[in-house]
């Protein structure tokens, strides 16, 4: 029944574009978390990003976006076909991503050990470096 | 007594990662499949944990399936995370070190927007690396209130495996 393969790059038009990250932040801080999930899960978001590190396993490599925010982790997630391409960007090499958004989760409670908002991408794909 | 407790609280060490794994293993005769999810947030911090797993990270070799998975089933734009969120209860006088110790941990399950009270087994060793993180159990799909279309339910099993494996560092 389930025949196809899987689409591990995102690729086309973004369903939404971020020029810089602090829209995306912004967007997220601003609206509660059910608004924002039903408008970015799933979709294709474009923005413009700043790399603050990267980590790579057997499964695929990530991106972790300088949000300029302590409270905020923002994550980008590679098939592991491009761990290589993912993994010689530098810190503060200036990126464009076009990734499926997974969602935001915010902290619940004050005694949360998870005190940070989370964003986190998957199937992303690398558009423009600088 | 009070203060000091606080000041103890306050300077606890927090591990955390955002690129913990999460596998779940569907198994049946017809059909065997398996998930793999590589940006789950956690944290640790005495006899404490916390997990956030956003649902739409799993990657599936099929990607139909995925999309049936996300959409149909999980229902992921309006439950995008699954969480868990609990305490060591055993053994009891638990001391985080470098040997792999099996511990119990008592806690809330939230997935697909369902609270469920469990106790999960699994082992915390603190490695050179950081804290390492494994649970191996097992869901059962109708208790999340996740169902399965009855033309499928030969092929995806009611009794989901979860895979759990997370290194994390210090805060």
């Amino acid at each position: 029944m389930y025949q196809n393969p899987t689409e591990l790059v995102t690729s086309g038009e973004p369903d939404i574009k971020y020029n810089t990250i602090n829209e995306l932040v912004d967007k997220g801080n601003s609206e509660i978390d059910s608004v924002f999930n039903a408008n970015h899960v799933g979709k294709k978001i474009q923005f413009h990003a700043m790399v603050e590190s990267t980590t790579s396993n057997e499964s695929g490599s990530t991106i972790f976006v300088n949000s300029g925010s302590e409270n905020t982790i923002i994550t980008a997630a590679f098939d592991a076909s491009l761990s290589n391409e993912v993994l010689d960007l530098k810190p503060s090499t200036e990126i464009d991503l076009l990734c499926v958004c997974n969602g935001i989760a915010k902290p619940e409670d004050p005694d949360d050990l998870l005190s940070e908002t989370t964003i986190s991408f998957n199937r992303c794909s690398i558009i423009n470096k600088n | 007594m009070a203060l000091i407790f606080a000041i103890g609280q306050s300077f606890a060490q927090v591990f955390k990662t955002s690129t913990g794994e999460v596998s779940f293993i569907s198994k049946t005769d017809f059909e065997s499949f398996e998930a793999v999810n590589n940006q789950v947030t956690a944290a640790y911090s005495l006899k404490k944990l916390q997990f956030r797993v956003p649902i739409n990270a799993f990657i599936f070799e099929k990607k139909l399936m995925q999309t049936h998975f996300q959409e149909n089933y999980m229902e992921s734009s309006k439950f995008p995370n699954a969480s868990f969120k609990g305490s060591i209860i055993s053994p009891e006088d638990f001391k985080i070190s470098s040997k792999e110790q099996p511990v119990t941990v008592k806690g809330t399950l939230n997935i697909h927007g369902v609270d469920k009270e469990s106790e999960i087994v699994g082992t915390i060793q603190n490695t050179p690396d950081g804290v390492v993180l494994k649970a191996n159990f097992t869901i059962i799909l109708s208790d999340y209130q996740i169902g399965v279309p009855s033309n499928l339910t030969a092929k995806i099993s009611q009794n989901i495996d979860i895979k759990v494996n997370a290194l994390l560092l210090s805060k």
